[in-house]
């Protein structure tokens, strides 16, 4: 068995693999100096169950790559850091995310933004950004090697200053979320493998501390550019607005 | 089957070959959200706008 150490949101982690081509996708993330703080992989049995899930034409290494993102997820979770499914992407020096399920046009909305506004966005992570809550309560945004069917992505960081939850719709609409009226379907986009109530415990804290500190938009959307423009102009006034407060 | 030299694809700029779409659009190339996704040779996706623009480039890292 081949192993390798990555360093993901600033936390090395070892990284066991039953395929040795596996570790290819993580080439941008390595870490062959530091002690790792966790140690993670998947059992033959696990590959297995796995493995009917996916197109037999896609090799073994993917399948594994795919699968291990819940058990990093899970790994960095005593760290205060998740990978959250969505599109990360920067906007005046902070990291913005698009999510929503599978299909709903996250990319689509990220594309729309660079189409509009060009080299004032650029993206982060096309798929499953990390998440990360520090000790003192602010919250980043980090890449990950998971950058979704596109590979979009970039091995940076950036503060995260709001989230956009995506829904299609017949118009284009959007406003600012209550955190009681997102708490579940919120929480299903943290990808992660809890085997015990302790980490239960810890995503759901983590999920609080956003909930209440991080504004959260619903954007009904017709999958059109007007739909970037409104939800970009919406969240402009509000940090204009905010601006104004601090 | 067409596939482009990524050295000469660079987001912002027009993309340097022929951009399908519409209904021109067939495999390996594929048009989602209005925006044309051409494959690399080298395994990248560049998206490319309707007015032959290159938005983004997959597989990107600093």
């Amino acid at each position: 068995m081949e192993s390798t150490i990555v360093c993901l949101a600033g936390i090395p982690l070892q990284i066991d693999f039953l395929d040795s081509q596996a570790k290819k996708y993580f080439d941008s993330y390595l870490d062959l100096t530091s002690k790792p703080l966790a140690r993670i992989g998947l059992s033959q049995e696990e590959f297995k169950i796995f493995r009917t899930c996916y197109d037999k034409k896609l090799p073994d290494h993917y399948v594994e790559y795919c699968e291990l993102v819940s058990k990093a997820s899970t790994a960095l979770l005593p760290y205060g850091r998740c990978i959250f499914h969505s599109t990360a992407f920067l906007w005046e020096d902070k990291a913005y995310l698009f999510t929503a399920p599978s299909g709903t046009g996250k990319t689509t909305q990220y594309l729309h933004w660079k189409y509009l506004y060009r080299d004032k966005v650029s993206i982060l992570n096309g798929d499953k950004p990390i998440l990360e809550l520090t000790p003192t309560g602010e919250f980043y945004i980090h890449s990950s090697p998971w950058k979704g069917k596109e590979g979009f992505g970039r091995n940076t960081s950036a503060p995260l200053a709001g989230i956009v939850f995506l829904e299609q719709g017949y118009k284009n609409s959007i406003r600012l979320l209550h955190p009681q009226e997102i708490v579940l379907p919120f929480l299903y986009q943290f990808l992660i493998d809890a085997q015990t109530i302790e980490e239960l415990r810890m995503l759901l804290r983590m999920e609080e501390a956003v909930l209440l500190h991080i504004p959260i938009w619903k954007l009904t959307n017709l999958g059109d550019v007007a739909s970037a423009r409104l939800c970009h102009d919406t969240i402009k006034q509000y940090q204009t607005n905010r601006s104004k407060f601090l | 089957m067409a596939y482009y030299d990524p050295t000469l694809v660079i987001p912002g700029e027009p993309f340097p070959g022929i951009v399908p779409s519409g209904g021109g659009v067939s495999e390996p190339f594929s048009l989602r959200g209005g925006y044309t996704y051409i494959p690399l040779s080298d395994g990248r996706t560049a998206v490319v706008d309707e007015n032959g623009i290159v938005l983004e480039v997959g597989y990107i890292e600093d």
